[in-house]
């Protein structure tokens, strides 16, 4: 049998004694190499100070070098930024087409279908069409599919659609795209709710009234009218979500009722070329005709940029590093010592605006709705400023269950006044109530092990023991659990308060914190607070919605009012009405403060990114879904 | 030596075995389960996909169902399982991936070689001299600083003065230079402990031979100081180096969870992170599985290789 060279190699038996001196002889080497590098560390004593010296004065030559060149620089890369921003703002034909945007995320998402999933929604979006887009920050809706629209009565809005509007070759063969596919694409949310678990918010939905009553029409091809069934005063921005993707009725039938696993079923700008554990890349839909003028942030011509990476990255340092070297053009919300030093990062651009959070403290209304006066002492244990100070770092304002950015939201002052701080009143108050009794163990809350900060929630902890004297337990929950954990049936609930903010929703002052208060929103399935009316009342015993119904029934009543109210003076005063009833009656969600000034940093080369706070907005015209936003090589 | 040998073999089964028992139950213990993360975690409203993933995943069935057909599948066929994350097999995905995270700890254990020996050998030849409290700091230094928060100031740093990164995003040896740029930094980070540790020991094993009576024999004969330490104190000296390369290979395979999750290196590492965000049970206890099986047969072969390369140690 023929050996090659290293055969004999193979064969030969290697002793003991040959592997130790082969080891031997390995280390030798290394040690002699460390030596060299180490040797002679005992004849430069004199040579040392002097190099010393040589040294200090050349940092120091040097320092003031860079000083004088960073200083050059930074007026240099001023003028620039400020002539390329006014070249870009004043002559559109600087704009370029192509490029990737390079996304990156910690975690790849658990469904695909726009009606389902609310982690990361605006994933997404990318490859949907919707009829409009709305931006809080012009305060405007553009059509997307839809031309234009008018409102005959408070109940009926008509949409014309554009014409030839076709669905990606994966989607139903690529069929054209109708109003009826609109209609069957709305119509899914309540089957979605109770059959696929949807996570989407049912107010984003719900006030069509697909389930109380609501019809589409579609006389043609591009005409699509919505018979609601009650009157919505925010029904124009409601649209503008993207959970309001139009969708193939084939895809979603092919799928087995759903899109979870479906990625290309819409007809939006682009579709998913590739979708693995490491990321996702979308590539343009060749389908795809763009509008017939442009629209806001929606071009009349293709998009500007021709591809998209998700890179899926766990390590947040990892992240950053990547954004920093230019290697993505993410990375998402930052507080405010980052935005500082993020500041003269040439690879960084940071977008700064007025925020529009929103953070609450949910409290289990099961737990607490038959203890007004508890929940009263709860409030008046949390020393608000100290909050703003410790946590928002000082840049913060008071919270109120309307968004800041909404003209409906109570003045400073007035939310002071109703949400103040005083532990001796709430001592008094716990005891009158009975407070040990009720809670003999203390609180449990949920703090989330994948958060960026958990400040928030350790302030308040803190607060709530050092001014009320009952501790809290911090129960940890990573990613996989935490919704669960949350959205616990009734009754269930590990959790006396939970601490949460979002600012994904954000463009009618309807949602935001208020959607947290209402049975038919947040309020039912995260703070527990049903009514017999609540479509999923029918999954619990009575004596457990008993104890929530009243205080449930007289919020809901009072936020319908809103909806309904079409005036938008008289709807501001109603608004501003439920507000202060939440504030005096302290169920069963308590605002916190929030940013007043929101930090998102993304790629220097980007332009055209949508202002603070659409940028990131799921229910308006973010970053995701400007399609006039382009690369500069 | 070959009854020992055979011994340990037929224990390696029974070790595994307690072990996929006890991974089983502990991640069935844990709240929360791929149906309800890939259905949404809707509270339990999500009945239809709930109840068909926990079906595909066999989730419906008793504890004792899921474990036997679990544990027969890797018995009988070899088969790890299917996961409903990422929806491929788990057999498929872990060649790949043991490849990584190997590339990552075959580096690690050179880098581990290259800084202990010599550390340890200059400081038991310099023993009680400037050099050797110097580098006895900086193995102490190495042991005490975690990895972890290294592998952050490297990966930040370079970011924020130089705006680059010193490991780029995974390529593959379609681009070898690259690649290995990107596997040195985290096999570096991952040598320092093992390297401080071997230093330590190497310098200790040295300094005790230096010490013996047959070194003082040489000395005696005349030889020269090299020919001593080279000939005489070196080879005896590099048993204990077996026990840390044997440690070093298990040890490669904990650190590389949060290196690769840093460094964001497709390997077993991130991957059994990503199954635990996931609850993809059937890849954690796969992984886990393996994991055990790897340190059982390297504490096998290390213990073999002692015996083998030290005469007086016998089974």
């Amino acid at each position: 049998m023929a050996e090659g060279y290293w055969g004999k190699y193979w064969r030969r038996r290697v002793s003991r004694r040959r592997v130790l001196a082969g080891g031997a002889a390995v280390g030798a080497g290394a040690a002699a190499l460390v030596a060299v590098g180490c040797g002679d560390d005992d004849d430069d004593d004199d040579a040392e100070p002097a190099a010393a010296t040589q040294a200090a004065q050349a940092t120091e030559a040097a320092a003031e070098a860079t000083e004088a060149a960073a200083a050059a620089e930074e007026a240099e890369a001023t003028e620039a930024a400020a002539a390329a921003e006014a070249e870009a703002t004043e002559a559109p034909s600087a704009i370029q087409r192509g490029g990737t945007f390079r996304h990156q995320k910690s975690s790849q998402n658990t469904s695909l279908d726009p009606s389902v999933t609310v982690t990361d929604p605006t994933w997404t979006a990318l490859t949907y069409s919707h009829l409009l887009g709305y931006s809080l920050v012009e305060e405007e809706a553009w059509g997307d599919a839809a031309t234009g629209w008018e409102q005959p009565d408070a109940t009926t809005l008509v949409f014309s659609l554009e014409d030839g509007l076709k669905f990606n070759p994966e989607a139903a063969g690529g069929r054209d795209m109708t109003s009826e596919d609109v209609a069957f694409s709305y119509s899914r949310f309540p089957t979605s709710l109770s059959e696929l678990g949807s996570e989407v918010n049912q107010l984003q939905w719900g006030w069509m009234g697909v389930d109380r009553g609501a019809s589409f029409d579609t006389p043609d091809a591009t005409t699509l009218t919505i018979n609601l069934a009650f009157p919505w005063a925010s029904a124009i921005p409601s649209l503008g979500s993207s959970a309001m993707a139009i969708v193939a009725r084939e895809a979603v039938e092919a799928g087995g009722g759903h899109l979870k696993d479906t990625p290309n079923a819409g007809g939006g700008a682009y579709m998913f070329d590739n979708i693995d554990d490491t990321g996702n890349t979308y590539k343009r839909n060749p389908n795809y005709r763009g509008h017939s003028s442009d629209r806001g942030r929606f071009t009349a011509e293709m998009p500007y940029i021709d591809r998209w990476e998700d890179a899926i990255v766990t390590d947040p340092s990892a992240r950053e590093a990547r954004l920093l070297a230019g290697d993505s053009d993410v990375l998402g919300g930052i507080d405010k010592i980052q935005a500082e030093l993020f500041a003269n990062e040439g690879n960084v651009q940071v977008i700064e605006g007025p925020a529009n959070d929103h953070a609450i403290m949910e409290l289990d209304g099961f737990k607490w709705a038959q203890h007004p006066l508890l929940r009263e002492a709860l409030s008046l244990s949390i020393d608000w400023e100290a909050y703003i100070d410790v946590v928002l770092d000082g840049e913060g304002i008071r919270g109120a269950p309307v968004g800041p950015a909404f003209s409906q939201v109570l003045p400073q002052d007035e939310i002071r006044e109703l949400q103040q701080f005083d532990p001796a009143r709430a001592k008094a108050l716990w005891a009158q109530g009975g407070g040990d009794e009720v809670f003999p163990d203390g609180f449990v809350t949920v703090i989330a092990t994948f958060g960026a900060s958990t400040r928030h929630i350790e302030f308040i902890a803190q607060s709530i023991e050092e001014n009320l004297g009952v501790p809290t337990r911090l129960e940890p929950a990573d990613l996989a659990n935490y919704v669960a954990l949350a959205t616990a049936p009734a009754g269930q609930k590990i959790w006396h308060y939970f601490i949460a903010g979002e600012n994904s929703l954000s463009t009618i002052p309807d949602y935001n914190a208020l959607t947290h208060y209402v049975p038919n929103g947040y309020g039912a399935i995260f703070g527990g607070v049903y009514t017999f009316d609540h479509p999923l009342s029918a999954a619990y015993p009575e004596e457990i919605i008993e104890v929530t119904n009243e205080i449930g029934t007289e919020l809901q009543a009072r936020y319908d009012l809103q909806g309904a109210t079409v005036d938008p003076e008289e709807r501001k005063q109603v608004l501003q009405d439920l507000q202060r009833y939440i504030f005096t009656n302290f169920c069963c969600v308590l605002p916190l403060p929030v940013p007043s000034v929101q930090y998102y940093a993304m790629g220097a080369r980007l332009r055209n990114v949508p202002g603070v706070p659409d940028i990131a907005n799921n229910a308006s015209m973010g970053y995701r879904r400007a399609q006039n936003m382009w690369i500069e090589a | 030596m070959s009854s020992y040998i055979v011994r340990r073999l037929l224990l390696i089964p029974i070790t595994l075995f307690i072990i996929t028992i006890i991974v089983f139950i502990f991640m069935r213990a844990v709240p929360g389960d791929a149906g309800q993360v890939k259905c949404g975690a809707a509270g339990s409203f999500d009945e239809t996909c709930f109840e068909q993933v926990r079906k595909e995943l066999g989730l419906d069935k008793s504890l004792f169902e899921q474990y036997t057909l679990w544990a027969s599948d890797i018995v009988l066929r070899w088969d790890f399982g299917f996961s409903p994350i990422s929806r491929e097999h788990i057999n498929s995905e872990i060649g790949p991936r043991v490849w990584n995270t190997g590339q990552v700890g075959l580096l690690s254990i050179v880098f581990t070689l290259l800084i202990g020996i010599p550390v340890g050998a200059i400081s038991a030849i310099r023993s009680g001299r400037p050099i050797d409290y110097g580098l006895r700091f900086f193995a102490v230094l190495g042991l005490s600083v975690p990895n972890f928060w290294l592998a952050t100031l490297i990966i930040i740093f370079p970011a924020v003065w130089w705006g680059t990164r010193v490991a780029p995003d995974w390529v593959g040896w379609e681009d070898p230079l690259t690649h290995l740029q990107i596997i040195a930094v985290p096999a570096f980070l991952l040598s320092l402990a093992g390297g401080a540790t071997l230093a330590r020991i190497v310098r200790s094993s040295m300094l005790e031979v230096l010490r013996s009576d047959f070194v003082r024999t040489s000395r005696a004969k005349g030889l020269r100081e090299a020919a001593v330490v080279g000939r005489h104190v070196f080879r005896p000296s590099m048993i204990a180096l077996f026990t840390i390369v044997g440690l070093q290979f298990s040890l490669v395979l904990g650190g590389s969870v949060i290196m690769e999750s840093i460094f964001n290196i497709p390997g077993m590492g991130l991957w059994v992170i990503s199954a635990v965000a996931g609850r993809d049970f059937i890849v954690i206890q796969g992984v886990v599985v393996f994991f055990a099986a790897w340190f059982l047969v390297i504490t096998l072969l290390v213990d073999v290789m002692y015996a083998w390369v030290d005469p007086r140690i016998r089974y």
